[in-house]
């Protein structure tokens, strides 16, 4: 319980230090927001009455001060780019951005795992060695270019999809589903084969272990082995990882989406970087901030559950 | 804990990084503009044998979507006056008068107009029976309405207004304190329904009165325009117009290949990829003024003889064919070709590109070892940035060396526009009001957005005589003179007027150029 509770302080503290290095980011570089808005041919009068409108004339620290006090009661402000509600802003976009990650993190499990566990288990057949090739292969590829490649052969060529031209999950979900198969897979490849091979180490490691060989003297089959002991040891070390791939899932989605022109809160956070709109930035990348953050916090409580040796440490 | 930090941190600077290099294609880049006649670039290059003929008599029905690599999110005619918003809300709203394709006035909501002879009165009639897109008649109050919200903006041209009033309600008078023939320009402000936009309402919900009227937007995704059947002129042929936001411009190839998009404007670099079987080019100008920016407040380039040594080393006509694949319009001044009656196409061979004669020049201002400068880019404007690449090569021949820094469009908004901060900068400047002095007013020694920290008496003094004629051929001329002033003292390093060109896939058809940037929408049909 001790535990928990530290842990939890910890995660507002990270919570309160993000936000502190958004803000510091957004002192550091340069850029109007209203200036943006009324493009080139704006005047000194016109850019200082937008500036007063939308409240980008305060000191940005005090803008911080207001947004986050807003925060904390549960208000996210108004967009300066969108000049609408974040919260409202925000409810849109969200949904496409969760089930890409939902999509990718299921792929990444169900055929990571297996294929490290086979990757380990037949080692030194020429099934090993052409699972390692396509893990090194996987590894290599670059989200940003493995998307565009996708997008040329299943959407130029094969015309499985179209696109940029985005479905709407409301509208039609079937068709909101085949379009999102193609971004998950984008993002979902290289995560897969990291994790893949990394099932494949801790596992192959676990099988040079002297309970391992004392199991086989007792006659127990290398099947048995391997599900009864061999997993559930090499898991403590998997699961952490998992918690860091979440991390990765949600930049290359920052990425995928702007690729794949799907409107989620990836792009909503490019694009409220480039136009300089305070109050919506923060919001996001606290949301995103807060997911990293409890996934990494549930882990944590997953692998003392499965390890009680962590707790000591812990 | 340090680790997720790590990790939350670099999803972040994913995000910054992006938009470092991401999206943009903001105002400079495009343009506004004229008053002039026929524009020089603005022939129809069909890509194969399709021909225009048939424009005028295009079927009505169907749906074009527009691809736009900019994502708007403003479209009050008062606050959003960037160069792509305009371009898309000269379909939504029309001012008192509108521009013609040819780059004269002709009445919009005003039926008919009378300028009286010192330029100082403008009498504008109401056209019988227009209405708004609420379905609203529009009466004088609306239009005082619309003018008041102009002052109060700030709008260009505006601030000259002495007073303004409806005498019936069918006429209104707008007296100006000092003559001005380019009033009309101004007069292309959006007329809005009185108390529309008391807040800002119009952002998020136009209402005008033009041959499309705004039925959707979803956020990062697209805006729906559907025709207005109750225009007041020649209602448009399409049913519906879906304008899509694209992440940057390199997703218009694919889009446009994917069937995602119909049509969308670009540069040449971009609609070179085009496969030219389906899809037919349409080559206009961007109206904009492609320069090599020098600040002139900044050593060397406070130095004249620096800044002609640089006029002699750059090559426009190589920039054109390489960078802009030989669409663009070479320009020796600040004033775009399309503005026909401004414009002095002589002052393009002011300077012939001659390395020795740079080098000669530097060694007369006291380098002659060559100078060393950076220039700082916008990324989201690959023509600028091509431009910055060809330039490299071509200053080295002379002896000069330059430094290619490239920033993310509110980083230059903020250091090179506004704190004029920087060396030299490549751009295209377009005009806030298709007039002569949207293009020339930024070189006045006191002018706010003179960000070239141009300074000459001489020039103040030809500016302010032009802007005080009321005859036009002596004003023509005056400008003229200004533009020659501009092009001696080596203000900077003029380029060209960059091909802005609008591809539609086959079966639309109907482009319809203006000397201003702007996509007419109800030009185009289904075939």
């Amino acid at each position: 319980m001790r535990y928990i509770l530290k842990k939890t302080a910890i995660l507002i503290l990270t919570m309160f230090l993000i936000s502190g290095f958004t803000f510091l980011a957004f002192h550091i570089i340069p850029g109007d927001p209203a200036q943006l808005i009324l493009g080139t041919s704006a005047s000194p009068e016109q850019l200082e009455a937008l500036r007063h409108q939308l409240g980008t004339d305060l000191p940005l620290y005090r803008q911080y001060i207001q947004w986050i006090t807003g925060f904390l009661h549960g208000d996210f402000g108004t967009s300066i780019r969108y000049s609408m509600p974040v919260a409202s802003l925000l409810q849109g976009h969200l949904a496409p951005t969760l089930i890409l990650g939902a999509m990718v993190i299921a792929a990444t499990l169900l055929l990571g795992i297996p294929l490290g566990i086979l990757g380990a288990h037949k080692r030194d057949s020429l099934c090993g060695h052409i699972l390692s090739l396509l893990d090194m292969i996987g590894i290599s590829f670059p989200e940003f270019f493995l998307s565009i490649l996708l997008m040329w052969i299943f959407g130029l060529i094969l015309h499985l999809f179209t696109p940029g031209q985005y479905v709407d999950y409301g509208s039609d979900p079937a068709g909101f589903f085949r379009f999102m198969i193609f971004p998950a897979a984008a993002i979902a490849i290289p995560q897969t084969a990291i994790l893949a091979k990394y099932v494949r180490t801790a596992v192959i490691e676990e099988l040079g272990k002297d309970y391992v060989r004392t199991a086989k003297g007792k006659g127990s089959t290398m099947q048995g082995i391997l599900y009864s002991h061999v997993l559930k040891n090499a898991i403590v070390s998997i699961v952490p990882l998992i918690g860091m791939m979440i991390g990765s899932i949600f930049s290359g989605s920052i990425i995928i989406e702007q690729v794949f022109g799907i409107p989620g809160v990836g792009r909503l956070l490019i694009s409220s970087v480039s136009g300089r709109d305070f109050p919506l930035t923060e919001t996001i990348v606290m949301y995103i901030a807060l997911i990293i953050v409890l996934t990494n916090f549930a882990v944590d409580i997953v692998i003392q559950w499965i390890d009680p040796r962590i707790r000591l440490n812990g | 804990m340090k680790k997720r930090l790590i990790t939350s941190i670099a999803a972040l600077a994913a995000a910054l990084s992006l938009a470092a290099c991401g999206s943009g294609n903001g105002a400079a880049g495009n343009t506004a503009a004229s008053a002039g006649t026929a524009q020089a670039g603005d022939t129809a290059l069909q890509a194969d044998t399709a021909s225009t003929a048939e424009e005028t008599a295009g079927k009505d029905g169907g749906t074009f979507t527009y691809g736009l690599a900019t994502e708007l999110d403003n479209f009050d005619p008062f606050t959003a006056t960037t160069a792509d918003a305009k371009s898309i809300y000269f379909n939504i709203y029309e001012g008192l008068v509108r521009v013609q394709p040819d780059g004269t006035f002709t009445g919009a909501v005003a039926s008919d107009y009378k300028v009286s002879d010192d330029a100082k009165t403008y009498t504008f009639t109401l056209r019988d029976g227009i209405r708004f897109h609420n379905g609203n008649p529009v009466t004088t109050d609306d239009v005082l309405y619309s003018i008041q919200l102009a002052i109060d903006s700030k709008i260009n041209g505006y601030d000259n207004i002495d007073k303004f009033e409806a005498t019936d309600d069918k006429t209104i008078v707008i007296t100006l304190k000092k003559g001005d023939t380019s009033f009309l320009a101004d007069a292309t402000q959006a007329i809005v329904p009185k108390g529309s936009d008391d807040n800002h309402e119009l952002a998020q919900k136009p209402i005008g009165t033009g041959p499309f009227k705004f039925t959707e937007y979803a956020v990062q995704d697209h805006v729906t325009l559907d025709r207005f059947d109750d225009y007041w002129g020649t209602p448009a042929h399409l049913d519906e117009v879906v304008v899509k936001f694209l992440a940057s411009s390199s997703d218009y190839i694919v889009n446009f290949q994917s069937g995602a998009i119909d049509g969308f404007t670009a540069d040449a670099s971009i609609t070179e990829q085009v496969d030219k079987n389906s899809a037919v080019l349409n080559v206009g100008n961007s109206n904009a003024v492609q320069a090599l920016y020098l600040n002139n407040a900044k050593a060397p380039f406070d130095n004249a003889d620096v800044r002609r040594a640089i006029c002699y080393a750059v090559n426009p006509d190589d920039i054109i064919n390489l960078v802009d694949y030989g669409y663009g319009t070479k320009i020796g001044t600040a004033m775009i070709p399309g503005l026909s009656a401004y414009y002095d196409d002589s002052l393009a061979s002011t300077y012939a590109t001659d390395a020795d004669k740079a080098k000669e020049l530097l060694a007369k201002a006291g380098y002659p070892d060559g100078i060393e400068f950076t220039v700082t880019v916008p990324s989201s404007y690959q023509v600028h940035l091509d431009t910055a690449q060809v330039l490299v090569n071509e200053l080295a021949d002379a002896g000069i060396t330059m430094n290619i820094s490239q920033v993310d469009w509110a980083t230059w908004l903020q250091n090179v526009y506004t704190n004029r901060d920087y060396e030299a900068t490549i751009i295209s400047v377009d005009g806030a009001t298709p007039s002569p002095t949207a293009f020339l007013s930024r070189y006045r020694s006191d002018a706010d957005n003179n960000f070239v920290n141009y300074k000459s008496d001489d020039f103040d003094a030809a500016y302010d005589k032009a802007v005080g004629e009321v005859d036009e051929t002596k004003r023509e001329q005056d400008f003229k003179d200004c533009e020659k002033i501009l092009t001696d003292d080596a203000a900077s390093a003029y380029l060209q007027d960059v091909a802005n060109i609008l591809v539609c896939r086959k079966g639309f058809s109907g482009y319809q150029g203006y000397p201003l940037y702007a996509v007419d929408f109800s030009a185009i049909s289904k075939d």
